[in-house]
């Protein structure tokens, strides 16, 4: 999932305040997952907004909105009529979604309440961590499922390097798998560790974001 | 009338969310939480029953601090005793995190509490409901029930 956590609310507030109405909209898909940006953080957020806001003084309306989706124009849509009532949109969907209703609604002014920092699972209840870098060239199928790009701290194609800890943990964070740890004792399990003595050679990063704006088209579903 | 006298004569609104096994018989038979006398006790008390701690979410209870009430306290089995397993455990985190969210935009923290005891009878839930309401006492009304900065 796309992963986010609140901006510091001092920072929402002073965003805020200089207007009478805001409409807070979350989205129900990955934020919700990770607990940033759902139905519930929007009914958390909104009192805690209001009460902050009263503190310093400032009686602003906070109403609320969650969309099945904030990065599909479909959903975004349905805010229309609420967005026309409001002085400024706080977004607690991810980057994309904050966008999709800057880009809809201009020029009303549209603030992110959250910020997008990775692309995570969720490993436990209350623990995420990060699975995947989106870099555009996948090396999963060499690597043993393991992704050296997202979870090794170097990003190393050729690794360990030498700073792994004697119990297997990134010398970077002792609470981190060494990823390349994972990656040769799998390999040695499933009896294929001569497949790690390739070396790999420098990555085609221009699918990622090192080739610029992504762009997409498939003929085939264009209209 | 001095200020300290009209602190001392406000009436103070707790609200108290409780587990239904939380509580023991006779207080679930009574009418205990209309004990407290008004101006005489300084403080009343807004009883709310759950079927577990645990369904009580974050909102809830900001929202009721956003209402102007002056302190919530949730009544929550021992960690050992929740019909639910873990129920109160999660009540209890939270609170704690209600509580950080609080200090975040400068109010006391004080303005929520928990306390985890198994069967508590009438006069043991007014107690809490007195404590919390001592607690939150000296930090003035909430600035949501006045309007006023704080």
């Amino acid at each position: 999932m796309i992963f986010a956590e609140w901006k510091p609310i001092d920072e929402l507030v002073e965003k805020l305040k200089p207007y009478k109405k805001v409409l807070l909209v979350g989205c129900a898909t990955c934020v919700a997952e990770c607990s940033a940006g759902g139905e519930k953080e929007v009914e958390t957020l909104a009192p805690l907004l209001r009460m902050a806001l009263q503190k310093q003084g400032h009686t602003i309306e906070i109403v609320t909105a969650t969309l099945d989706k904030q990065c599909e124009w479909e959903f975004v849509e349905q805010l229309a009529e609420q967005v026309g009532e409001v002085d400024a949109v706080l977004s607690i969907a991810c980057g994309i979604g904050v966008q999709a209703l800057a880009e809809r609604f201009d020029p009303k002014p549209v603030y992110p309440g959250v910020n997008t920092s990775a692309l995570t699972i969720r490993e436990e209840a209350g623990l995420w961590a990060g699975r995947c870098a989106a870099c555009g060239d996948c090396v999963l199928g060499e690597t043993f499922g393991y992704c050296p790009i997202a979870r090794c701290a170097k990003s190393l194609l050729n690794g360990p390097c030498g700073g792994t800890r004697k119990n297997g943990k990134c010398e970077v964070n002792e609470d981190v798998d060494c990823i390349w740890n994972l990656i040769v004792e799998r390999a040695y399990e499933r009896g294929q560790i001569e497949a790690l003595a390739e070396v790999k050679s420098a990555k085609d990063w221009s699918n990622s974001g090192h080739g610029g704006p992504k762009r997409v088209i498939r003929e085939d579903l264009r209209q | 009338m001095s200020n300290r006298a009209e602190e001392a004569k406000r009436v103070l609104e707790i609200v108290v969310l409780y587990c239904q096994h939380g509580i023991c018989e006779d207080a679930k038979a009574s009418a205990w939480f209309q004990a407290p006398g008004g101006e005489a006790e300084g403080f009343s008390i807004r009883a709310v029953m759950m079927p577990c701690s645990s369904k009580i979410e974050v909102p809830y209870i900001l929202k009721l601090l956003e209402s102007g009430v002056d302190a919530v306290e949730v009544i929550a089995c021992p960690e050992k005793s929740c019909k639910l397993l873990t129920g109160s455990l999660r009540a209890e985190k939270r609170v704690e995190y209600i509580r950080g969210l609080l200090e975040k935009i400068g109010y006391s923290p004080e303005r929520v509490g928990i306390s985890r005891k198994l069967s508590q009878k009438p006069d043991e839930l007014i107690k809490i409901a007195r404590d919390r309401a001592a607690a939150v006492r000296p930090l003035g009304d909430n600035p949501m029930k006045t309007g006023e900065q704080q």
